[in-house]
């Protein structure tokens, strides 16, 4: 019996199938139990999938006698709404459900509430309600969930106790242990987490429960919920705004009673396709198949997958596209240690202290690229621990990738100044499955995006600081850049209203929020862009003024997006209850812009056949016409071949 | 691929076809004349680089310097943040 998560599944287990005590173990593996199977979704659900089916792969020809057994799974869940098909979709095989009627596990009553506070006053009230908490009872604990990583440390700093830790990823399994014995052994009183402490950990004393914000999935909240009143009776609280539930058409009520969503799973993503191709691959090596291999045909493979494994490996029957040359490269010579299951694989920092004349480097933390411009840009005062660092330095280079940082005792954290371009591709190719209507002032669509987030410096107390003008004394100052690939729902409307100034952004970010509410969608998945816009033709940008975009968040897209194009009049209507719910100055946005939208909206015609010639239009009848997008004069790039004339 | 610096953006036709993106960019070697590149022929590499707009007609450059606003630090999490360094 071999007790793991699936990453040490993933990255020991099925990395060594050449050792005779592997291949004995999966030779007589018989049952599989899948523990809190509704974690697996989103991305780290469908890593799983790919695992699941290696490892069925690697059992099956690790026993080839002619009786073998296939693998039986017992899965166990807590909130899913739909067990028997997402467990169907996780493994490929059928499940048969026992559910909650026979649950006889012990239960006490909890309070649930919603604690009113001041927009943007969530943290300050949340502190003031720990100190009270600490200083009035020395009985019980609690924990308090925020939906940011700095914001756990910066909420722990304000709270000033001892016995209350911030508690996320990133940091080091000495430092995480640590923080878990104090939470068993009951000295520490508070805890200010990130959804890191949702799951897995069993620390049953808590006795109240805080959440910054309503959180964003039913899920989610069920989970947290779940962690206070597992001794005795417990409350758990929201701090929001006052109309944190009507502004998006709900209740506290209908928010608790609303069934718990299904869980999603994209296994169509073609990266991570790639990622496990890759896997596969090696395994099959391993496991005796050598020269040209196929995905074996006793496991059933989602859509896609045998194309990509095709070029996945060296040898195989196709050459491999170029836009697979990034995630190739990440995996190196070992896909199973550099392609993580919890995110698509992303290029990685170490946070490190000392080295060179500081003394001898010591690791702190890590970060990937997406976190790293975000919290630890140069300049930054980076959280760890409930202490600050500032960053001195990026090393990148081709033997290290750290991120150097120094101790410091200032409490002012400076905001990244951070621009998002988003390129939209308006040819044949690029519009998702013929995914485009146009409209008598406008047209919505589904693309392919090409997105790049940027650095440009740091908002330090008030004060604008650009990396251009910082360059010329300190070197290190210099913007940072996270390019990816991924898809988007593009709504441009050429009507007045629609750009007059700070539209667009209250547009794009109000369906943006309700559509990560409808269909539970963690918001670091999803995001928009409002500005920067620009539609690619014929290699050339041209700037889109009156046009806005929801887009995937991650690299390669789950298109967790699409529900902005198939359902936008469901949005919209969920608009027009939600702003009916609230006074006007309290309104998600104004009700003449919902008005217009929803008129715009049911101008816009069916998907044409005529795409081509539809496009040859789209896009060129822009608010700025005859403004490209160009790479500024001094930009260093890179020239792809030697056709310079 | 060869590292350039760009000089200028350039709207030209060849051969009376339609007009195309080329850039300008600093012969190597300090060599000495003229040196273009189709547009979909560069790429960014690294962080030395930037986008800013172009008008051809007037030769006006806009930076939309209103896009640069302050963010929140706060970055959404997702299920990667529940992972240990023992599970990474």
């Amino acid at each position: 019996m071999v007790v793991a998560t699936p990453d040490v599944t993933h990255a020991w287990l099925m990395s060594n199938l050449t050792k005779p005590a592997h291949r004995r173990f999966l030779r007589r593996l018989a049952l599989v139990v899948i523990d809190e199977a509704h974690v697996f979704d989103s991305v780290f659900g469908s890593n799983f999938a790919y695992l699941f089916r290696r490892l069925a792969v690697a059992a099956r020809m690790a026993d080839r006698t002619a009786d073998a057994e296939p693998l039986r799974v017992v899965a166990a869940s807590a909130t899913i709404s739909n067990p028997v098909e997402h467990l169907a979709a996780l493994t490929g095989m059928a499940f048969e459900a026992i559910d909650d009627t026979l649950d006889s596990s012990p239960r006490y009553g909890r309070q649930i509430l919603h604690l009113a506070c001041g927009s943007g006053q969530e943290a300050s009230a949340a502190a003031d309600l720990q100190k009270s908490m600490l200083e009035r009872s020395d009985q019980g604990s609690f924990l308090t969930f925020i939906d940011s990583r700095q914001g756990a440390e910066r909420l722990a700093i304000r709270t000033d106790a001892e016995d209350v830790k911030p508690y996320r990823s990133g940091y080091e399994g000495e430092d995480r242990a640590s923080i878990e014995r104090a939470l068993r052994d009951g000295s520490l009183r508070g805890v200010v987490s990130t959804s890191a402490l949702e799951l897995g950990l069993n620390i049953p004393h808590f006795s109240v429960g805080l959440n910054l914000n309503v959180p964003v999935s039913r899920k989610s909240f069920r989970q947290r919920l779940g962690r206070v009143g597992r001794q005795r009776p417990g409350a758990f609280a929201i701090l929001a705004e006052p109309y944190a539930f009507r502004r998006f058409g709900e209740s506290l009520s209908s928010y608790y009673e609303t069934s718990v969503e299904p869980a999603y799973l994209y296994l169509q993503n073609r990266f991570i396709q790639y990622a496990h191709a890759r896997c596969l691959a090696d395994e099959l090596e391993m496991l005796g198949v050598t020269g040209r291999k196929a995905a074996p045909s006793f496991v059933e493979w989602p859509e896609g997958f045998r194309d990509i494994f095709d070029f996945a490996y060296i040898g195989g029957p196709a050459a491999r596209p170029r836009e697979f040359d990034p995630i190739h490269r990440i995996g190196g010579d070992a896909p199973h240690y550099n392609y993580p299951l919890r995110n698509v694989a992303e290029e990685g920092f170490i946070v490190a202290t000392g080295g060179g004349a500081s003394g001898p480097q010591r690791r702190i933390g890590n970060l990937n690229l997406q976190q790293a411009i975000r919290e630890a840009f140069p300049g930054a005062i980076y959280l760890h621990l409930a202490q600050g660092w500032k960053v001195f330095e990026w090393r990148s280079t081709t033997w290290e990738r750290a991120i150097r940082v120094g101790r410091t005792s200032s409490r002012a954290y400076p905001k990244p100044l951070l621009r998002t371009f988003v390129n939209v591709s308006l040819e044949k190719d690029g519009v998702v499955e013929g995914r485009f209507r146009r409209g008598e002032t406008g047209f919505l669509a589904e693309c392919q995006l090409q997105i790049t987030e940027r650095v440009d410096g740091f908002n330090d107390r008030g004060e604008r600081k650009l990396y251009r003008d910082l360059q010329a004394e300190d070197p290190n100052m210099r913007t940072k850049t996270r390019e990816f690939r991924t898809t988007g729902v593009v709504i441009q409307i050429s009507e007045s209203w629609f750009t007059q100034k700070g539209i667009k952004a209250r547009v794009a970010e109000a369906l943006t929020e309700l559509m990560r509410r409808e269909y539970s969608i963690s918001p670091a998945d999803v995001d928009f862009g409002a500005t920067n816009i620009a539609a690619v033709r014929d290699g050339q940008r041209s700037a889109m003024v009156d046009a806005i975009v929801l887009y995937d968040a991650t690299h390669g897209s789950l298109r967790l997006s699409e529900p902005a194009y198939t359902t936008l009049g469901v949005l919209i209507e969920r608009l027009k209850t939600a702003i009916s719910m609230t006074p006007e100055k309290e309104d998600l946005l104004p009700p003449e812009v919902v008005r217009a939208l929803e008129a715009w909206f049911l101008k816009i015609g069916p998907e044409a056949d005529d795409l081509a010639d539809l496009l040859k239009t789209a896009g060129s009848d822009q608010g700025r016409p005859g403004w490209l997008q160009v790479y500024a004069p001094g930009s260093i790039v890179c020239r792809r071949n030697a056709q310079g004339l | 691929m060869t590292d350039i610096e760009i000089e200028a953006p350039e709207l030209t036709a060849f051969d009376e076809g339609p007009l195309k993106l080329f850039y300008r960019y600093k012969p190597p070697g300090g060599a000495r004349g003229l040196a273009l590149m189709l547009a979909d022929q560069v790429e960014p590499l690294g962080d030395q680089w930037s986008y800013t707009y172009w008008n051809p007609e007037t030769g006006e450059f806009a930076e939309d310097v209103d896009d640069l606003v302050a963010r929140d630090i706060d970055r959404p999490i997702s299920l990667s943040d529940s992972v240990s360094e023992a599970e990474a």
